[in-house]
């Protein structure tokens, strides 16, 4: 039998699911997972109704019924958090709206959605950074004109900044190339040794590019080459398993919280 | 035959699930199927309530969940198949012998003549 319903009725089913698990106050990763099992099951009710009922409404209702209210059921589901997860998540609101600006939409370019999340983090780092040098630094009880050091010439902060959005740029479509090379359909593992190493390879240029800047051009050995090497060998780690976390869980995410109820 | 509603099921939801699973693992699909052939169409079970009882019985270690793999051929949203862990089996046990002391006591009391 063929388990695939129309773009229209998997939208339907969609916003009847999302309707139920929306209110919940849990973490996403646990109502991704009520939202796939609840479409699986109405998915399978609709094509058992749609053998008994003559239209594809009547089905949908006899599923909507067969499912249950959706406020009791919403009750039903939130009563199996614990109030741990309940507390912190109750204010799950404001990050979902972040979060869905940052994601890539529906039919974006990767590049116009990683100009958008890299003007984001452009403007976030700074406010932390800023925030933490007016709140940390006193309360460690570390001299203000430390922190004003670090910032003489730019050697620290400005580098940072500027190794942050690189990474954050080449990082949006270089997690979905890896995808496509390891997890798509046609497995391509040189294509996404070639992302990663290309990734590698400008992320270092950047590091080197700013430590000789900082260091006035005359580059040495240094203790800070330590850290290109943990560069060298996080970066394709982390792109990989970020790859493979992050990107098929975020383009879910953005689906279900895309959804407008209000249909 | 007269509808067993919710309400009177609410109790025994979690034992049905579990001696459902005993005979095979199965999605949460599967498993309303083989409640509804059980029960021979008496049971009257709103079939989203099936949920947040499997995830309280994996919570408690009784059931093990996973995601079904791409490896079949059926295509739509991922189902997540569940199968009895060994806790989950002892459990059955104690609430099938609760069970039977249940009717044996209730059923003599209630069923004794008048």
């Amino acid at each position: 039998m063929n388990n695939e319903l129309s773009p229209e009725l998997d939208q339907r089913f969609r916003i009847h699911v999302e309707r139920i698990v929306r209110p919940v106050r849990a973490a996403e990763r646990r109502k991704d997972r009520m939202r796939e099992e609840l479409l699986a099951h109405s998915t399978s009710a609709y094509f058992e109704e749609r053998q008994v009922h003559s239209s594809d409404d009547d089905a949908v209702m006899a599923v909507f019924d067969r499912l249950g209210e959706s406020a009791e059921l919403t009750k039903e589901l939130q009563a199996g958090v614990s109030w741990v997860e309940r507390v912190l998540f109750s204010g799950e609101k404001a990050p979902t709206r972040v979060k869905r600006w940052v994601m890539r939409k529906p039919g974006e370019s990767v590049w116009r959605c990683a100009a958008r999340s890299t003007a984001f983090y452009g403007l976030l780092f700074p406010l932390v950074i800023v925030g933490a040098a007016y709140t940390l630094v006193p309360v460690l009880g570390l001299k203000p004109d430390g922190f004003a050091r670090l910032n003489a010439n730019g050697s620290i902060l400005l580098p940072f900044y500027l190794i942050s959005l690189v990474f954050c740029f080449l990082g949006t479509p270089s997690m979905e190339a890896v995808h496509r090379a390891l997890w798509g359909p046609v497995k391509r593992y040189r294509l996404a040794i070639w992302i990663c190493l290309l990734y590698l390879l400008s992320v270092l240029a950047v590091c080197f590019w700013v430590r000789w800047e900082a260091l006035d051009g005359s580059f040495v050995v240094s203790p800070d080459l330590w850290v290109f090497a943990g560069v060298a060998v996080a970066t394709p780690v982390i792109l990989i398993i970020s790859s493979r976390l992050g990107y098929s869980e975020r383009q879910r995410y953005y689906r279900w919280t895309s959804l407008d109820l209000a249909e | 035959m007269k509808k067993i509603s919710g309400n009177a099921l609410r109790g025994h939801l979690d034992a049905m699930v579990l001696a459902t699973l005993a005979r095979g693992e199965a999605h949460g699909f599967e498993i309303m199927q083989r409640l509804g052939a059980a029960g021979r169409g008496a049971l009257e079970l709103k079939e989203g309530t099936l949920y947040p009882v499997l995830y309280r019985l994996e919570a408690a270690g009784m059931i093990v969940g996973k995601w079904e793999t791409g490896a079949t051929e059926r295509r739509g949203p991922r189902r997540r198949i569940y199968k009895l862990a060994r806790n989950g089996r002892r459990d059955l046990k104690r609430r099938q012998e609760q069970w039977r002391q249940f009717i044996q006591v209730i059923g003599g009391i209630v069923e004794a003549p008048t």
